[in-house]
C-alpha cells in the first residue's frame, strides 16, 4: 500500500510532463506520418552492405518522428529527474518524505519506476501508436520494418541514459565544477557511444551499460546522502 | 533495557572544520517533554537530524528506541512523528491527499477521526491545497499530520518559528494532545522560552554546539540569578564574583547574573565589598539570553552547569 502510495505520488508529479511530451508527440508524430515520405529513393550505387539501423527508417513515413522523439526523450529525461531529485531540495522535502517507514533504496526504486512508466505513457505509447498507424492505415509510403519500433525505443530509452546522470548530477553535493560536472560530460560521451555502433543489439548495449555507469552510483549516493 | 527513549553518546557533528556539535551527550526518558534550547545557529536542527539518522555524525553515537539512529528500520521510524522547521509539505497536494499519503504509511496506526477533528478544531477543509496555506496552517496540518499517526516519539524541529501568538497556543494545544497519552515522549527544540515553559518537563541548553545545563526547568530557574549590588566606590571588583554569567556596570551600581552560586556567596561577597544588595526578578526568556549570551559578555565565564 504505501509503495503503491508512494509510486502514485512519483508519478502524479511527473504528470505534466508525461502529458505535455505525449501532447507534442501526438500532434507532430501524426502531422509528420500522415504526410508523404521525402526520401523514397535510394540510388544502388549508395546501398551499403553494412546495416545501419536508420536506413530502414527513411523508407517509411515515420523517418522525421525519429528526430522528434529523441528530442522529447532527452528533455523529457531531464525534466523528470529535475523533479523527482533536484526539486525536493529545492522545496525542502526530502525529510518529509524520507522519515518513513520505508527504506531509501524503495524510495530509489519507486522513482526510478515511476520515471519509466512516464517514459512508456508518454512516448513509448505514443511511438507504438505512430508504428501501427504507419504499418497498417498509411497507403503512400512504405510500411516501416519491425525493428524500426525498436529504434524508436533505443531513442526513448537515451532519455532515460539522461534522467540518470541528470539525477545523478541534483544528488551530488560536490561543486558543480568538480564532481557534479561528470554525468553531464559522461552523458554526451555516453550518447555518441550508444549511436556509433552499427547493430541495435550493439547500441542497446551501449545504452544499458551507460544506464549502469550512472545507475549504480546514483543508487549509492541516494542511499547515503544526507538531508 | 533502560527507559531511554532516545541516547546520545558523544555525539559530534563537523561541517568542513567548524564544529556543529561538540561531543553532545543526551538522555531523553520515556513519558518525558523534553525541550532542546538553544540561540539559532546553536546547533539544534544539526542534533535532531543526527538523532533521526538524516546526518552522519563526524563522531558519537545516538541511540534511538535502543537503536542505532545511523540505521533506523523502517518499523521502528513508523514509531517516531518527526515535524521539520519551516513544516515544508508537497504544496500540490490537497489536505485530503495528503492525508491519504500519510494513511498509507501508518495503516494500522493511524486515526482518522483524531485527523478529521484536528482539523475542525484548526478550521481547515481538507479540500484546501497545500500551497494556499499560510505558513501558520501549514503547520497545523503538518502537526495533525503527525499526532494521528500516533507516534510514540515526536520529535520537532523549532516548530513554533514564525507562528503567531494564537496558532502557537493552538500548536501547543495539540501537543498537549499528545502528552496525555500514556507513554508519549516529546523532543522538541525551540527559542521561544515561554512554549517551553508551558509543556516542557527538562529542557537541555545547547550553545555553539555544547550542552551547557541538561536539567528539569525547576532547576534551571533556581540556578541562575541575578543581583543588583550598590557600592560606595565606582570601582568594583566584578571578576571575584563567584559564578558569574553576565554584568552590567553603572557608576556605583552593578548588575549581575551569577549560576548556581548559593546566596549566602553573594551575600557574604557584597559584604566584603561593602556593597548593598537585592535580588532581581528574573525571566525565563532572561535567564536563558543570560546564559547563552555572547562571548564578550560573559567572559569572566568560567563555570559549567553539571551536565
Amino acid at each position: 500500500m504505501k509503495y503503491l502510495a508512494l509510486l502514485r505520488k512519483e508519478i502524479r508529479e511527473c504528470l505534466p510532463w508525461v502529458l505535455l511530451a505525449a501532447g507534442i508527440l501526438f500532434i507532430f508524430g501524426f502531422q509528420i506520418v500522415i504526410q508523404p515520405t521525402t526520401f523514397p529513393y535510394y540510388p544502388d550505387d549508395e546501398a551499403k552492405e553494412e546495416i545501419d539501423p536508420f536506413y530502414l527508417f527513411r523508407w517509411s513515413s515515420l523517418s522525421g518522428a525519429g528526430s522528434i522523439l529523441l528530442f522529447l526523450s532527452l528533455c523529457l529525461g531531464a525534466a523528470f529527474s529535475i523533479r523527482q531529485f533536484w526539486f525536493p531540495s529545492f522545496t525542502r522535502t526530502w525529510t518529509f518524505l524520507l522519515h518513513r517507514n520505508i527504506t531509501r533504496t524503495a524510495v530509489f526504486f519507486v522513482k526510478i519506476t515511476a520515471a519509466v512508466l512516464g517514459f512508456a505513457l508518454s512516448l513509448l505509447s505514443l511511438w507504438t501508436l505512430l508504428f501501427l498507424y504507419s504499418v497498417f492505415a498509411v497507403d503512400y509510403s512504405p510500411p516501416p520494418m519491425p525493428h524500426v519500433w525498436l529504434e524508436g525505443l533505443f531513442l526513448i530509452s537515451q532519455g532515460l541514459v539522461v534522467y540518470f546522470a541528470s539525477s545523478l548530477s541534483s544528488v551530488l553535493t560536490a561543486k558543480w565544477y568538480t564532481t557534479r560536472l561528470f554525468p553531464v560530460i559522461f552523458v554526451f560521451m555516453s550518447l555518441y557511444f550508444c549511436f556509433y555502433p552499427k547493430t541495435p543489439a550493439l547500441n542497446f548495449l551501449c545504452t544499458g551499460l551507460s544506464m549502469l555507469i550512472l545507475a549504480l552510483p546514483l543508487w549509492q549516493e541516494f542511499r547515503n546522502r544526507q538531508f | 533495557m533502560n527507559d531511554f527513549v532516545l541516547q546520545t553518546f558523544q555525539l559530534t557533528k563537523y561541517y568542513h572544520k567548524t564544529p556543529a556539535l561538540d561531543h553532545l551527550n543526551l538522555c531523553v526518558p520515556k513519558g518525558c517533554v523534553y525541550g532542546l534550547l538553544g540561540r539559532n545557529g546553536s546547533g539544534k536542527t544539526t542534533a535532531i537530524k543526527l538523532i533521526l539518522g538524516l546526518l552522519a555524525p563526524t563522531a558519537g553515537r545516538a541511540e534511538v528506541f535502543g537503536h542505532p539512529s545511523d540505521n533506523l528500520p523502517p518499523s521502528l521510524r513508523s514509531r517516531i512523528g518527526y515535524i521539520t522547521e519551516g513544516h515544508h509539505l508537497e504544496r500540490w497536494m490537497t489536505i485530503r491527499e495528503l492525508e491519504h499519503f500519510q494513511k498509507a504509511f501508518y495503516p494500522d496506526q493511524w486515526d482518522r477521526r483524531f485527523f478529521a477533528e484536528m482539523l475542525d478544531y484548526f478550521e481547515l477543509s481538507p479540500k484546501r491545497k497545500i500551497k494556499t496555506l499560510s505558513n501558520g496552517q501549514r503547520a497545523q496540518v503538518n502537526l495533525a499530520l503527525t499526532l494521528a499517526a500516533n507516534p510514540e516519539l515526536l520529535i520537532m524541529d523549532d516548530p513554533m518559528l514564525g507562528l503567531d501568538a494564537a496558532v502557537r497556543r493552538q500548536f501547543l494545544e495539540g501537543m498537549v494532545h499528545l502528552i496525555q497519552k500514556e507513554g508519549r515522549t516529546i523532543l522538541f527544540s525551540s527559542h521561544i522560552l515561554s512554549d517551553v515553559e508551558r509543556v516542557a518537563d527538562r529542557i537541555a541548553v545547547i550553545d555553539k554546539g555544547v550542552l551547557r545545563a541538561d536539567c528539569t526547568l525547576e532547576e534551571f530557574r533556581m540556578q541562575i540569578r541575578k543581583y543588583l549590588f550598590e557600592f560606595p566606590q565606582p570601582n568594583i571588583p566584578v571578576d571575584t564574583l563567584p559564578g558569574l554569567i553576565y554584568s552590567k556596570r553603572n557608576q556605583q551600581m552593578l548588575e549581575a547574573t551569577v549560576v548556581k552560586t548559593p546566596e549566602e556567596a553573594i551575600y557574604e561577597w557584597a559584604r566584603r565589598h561593602q556593597a548593598a544588595v537585592e535580588p532581581v526578578p528574573m525571566s525565563i526568556e532572561d535567564q536563558f539570553i543570560e546564559f547563552t549570551g555572547p562571548k564578550q559578555a560573559r567572559k569572566l565565564f568560567s563555570w559549567e552547569m553539571p551536565v
